[in-house]
Order: C-alpha cells, then sequence, then structure tokens
C-alpha cells in the first residue's frame, strides 16, 4: 500500500500525460472502505467547467485518463481498487458546500 | 417485441440523468446510477445463465430460475480478479491458454466500479451526486455493452461468465 503522499505525486495531472479535451484541472484523493469492506481509493477528477461530456471525442479522452490513473497505481503495486470519479470543478464545488 | 430488459433500465438511467437540466435533484441522480448498475448486472447474469443453459426459448424458466442464484458480492470478487488480467494460480496453470483481454478487463472493471457506486448512490446520502459522475457511469456501462459483443466468444469471457456464479468455489481450485 502506497502513502496518499507518493500517490499525490503519482497523479499529478501535469505528469501523466492526459490527453485534451477534457482539460484535467486538479485530482482529489481519499482513502476509505468500499461498500464491501474492502480498502479501497476514492480519486476524483475535476474537469474544466466548459468540458462536455456527450461529445464523442471528450468522452474517449476521459476513458484514457481513466486508463491511465489506474494503469500508473497498477505500475506502483498499488493494492487498493481505485474508484475513479470526474465532476467538473464548479460540481464539485457547489456539492461541497451544499 | 419489447426491448431487453438491461436495455430498458439502462434507457431509464439515460432519462433520469437527464431529468432536471439546471439543477439535477439528488434523487434522479441516484436512482440513474442504480439502474445504471442493475442494467449491467442483468446484462451479465443473462449472458451468464445463456452461456450455461442454453439460448433456446424452452429454456427461459431454467435462466430465469438460474439467475436468482447469482450473488452480487461473489460477481464483484470474481470481476476484481477479471480486471486485474491474472488468473489465480491453480487456474492459470489448469488454464494455460487462457488470456483475459484487455476489453474484457474493461467490463469486468466497470461492473466492480458500478457496484460500489450503486450502493453509495442507494446508501450514502453523505456524498452526493453530480452531473458529469452519473453520465460518466452512463455511458461507462454502455460501452461495456459494446466491449462485450467482441470478446463474448473467447474462452476467459466464457470463464468469467461461470466466474460470476461460482467464483468462491472456482478460485482455490
Amino acid at each position: 500500500m502506497n502513502a496518499l503522499a507518493d500517490i499525490r505525486k503519482l497523479l499529478e495531472p501535469a505528469s501523466l500525460g492526459l490527453p485534451e479535451p477534457p482539460r484535467v484541472v486538479r485530482i482529489e484523493l481519499e482513502e476509505g472502505f468500499d461498500s464491501t469492506g474492502d480498502p479501497a481509493l476514492y480519486i476524483w477528477v475535476l474537469l474544466d467547467d466548459e468540458t462536455t461530456l456527450h461529445d464523442e471525442v471528450t468522452w474517449q479522452n476521459v476513458k484514457q485518463i481513466n486508463r491511465t490513473i489506474r494503469d500508473t497505481l497498477r505500475d506502483a503495486d498499488e493494492q487498493r481498487w481505485p474508484y475513479v470519479r470526474f465532476r467538473t470543478e464548479s460540481e464539485h464545488r457547489t456539492l461541497i458546500e451544499e | 417485441m419489447s426491448s431487453p430488459y438491461h436495455r430498458e433500465l439502462l434507457a431509464q438511467a439515460v432519462h433520469l440523468a437527464g431529468k432536471e437540466r439546471r439543477r439535477p435533484k439528488q434523487a434522479s441522480l441516484r436512482r440513474a446510477v442504480s439502474a445504471a448498475y442493475y442494467a449491467l448486472f442483468h446484462f451479465l447474469i443473462d449472458e451468464a445463465c445463456r452461456n450455461i443453459v442454453g439460448t433456446t426459448h424452452q429454456r427461459r424458466s431454467l435462466r430465469h430460475v438460474l439467475m436468482r442464484a447469482f450473488s452480487h458480492t461473489t460477481m464483484k470478487n470474481a470481476s476484481k480478479t477479471f480486471s486485474g488480467g491474472n488468473l489465480p494460480a491453480g487456474l492459470s496453470t489448469t488454464l494455460s491458454t487462457i488470456v483475459v483481454s484487455s476489453e474484457l478487463r474493461e467490463v469486468a472493471g466497470t461492473f466492480v466500479t458500478l457496484q460500489d457506486e450503486r450502493h453509495r448512490a442507494d446508501y450514502d446520502l453523505a456524498s452526493p451526486f453530480s452531473k458529469s459522475e452519473v453520465t460518466t457511469l452512463i455511458r461507462s456501462v454502455q460501452d461495456a455493452f459494446e466491449l462485450w459483443e467482441t470478446i463474448k466468444s473467447d474462452d476467459a469471457s466464457r470463464l468469467y461468465l461461470v466466474a460470476l456464479l461460482s467464483w468462491d468455489q472456482l478460485r482455490g481450485k
């Protein structure tokens, strides 16, 4: 199991070579346990507010971002399941404030 | 002719996710996630039952009985393993020619993710959903349906279907 600080470094958007659109503004992490009690990593990928997920190019890139994050963690021998969640930055802010 | 149940569930998920355009209600988003998970759940157990029992109309009742035997936890555990791409040592020795494709890994991974998000949607009111999150989850189920069509005849995919029912017995063999 990697330390959260190390995972944060690994998942620094600028170093992941992620495709655009959408532009990844930042990635937030949380440790926890999933619904069956297994250790889990919850990964919030915060996207630029202009993101339109109904656009096919964007969707293909979102899938690639998801794969890149999973592969990066697998290469680091991270055993916890990564739950990758995509939100726009303003959605994230609104939901936290409510 | 009516559309398959899993397609109806996915259409319901899409409908609920887009129901309120400006300020989506949490109830709509949460029910959309739940419907998307059950779309994938019913799709996979239908495929598994057809694989095990057969596809003829005469065996429909038999398939429906078998469908009741699937457990969410067993399906998740099997999916976690297949998503990782490596089968347990005992199985991989016996089934040395079986290769878990990247497509199968993706389908299995989508199942694991959707199951947990369904649990969050139905029980964790402290963790709200955004429309983008729900849209990506629904799209991932749509993709899983499409990916499955390209791999469903593979030996690894057939093994996965059997594992969804009997992983607890199979994984130690």
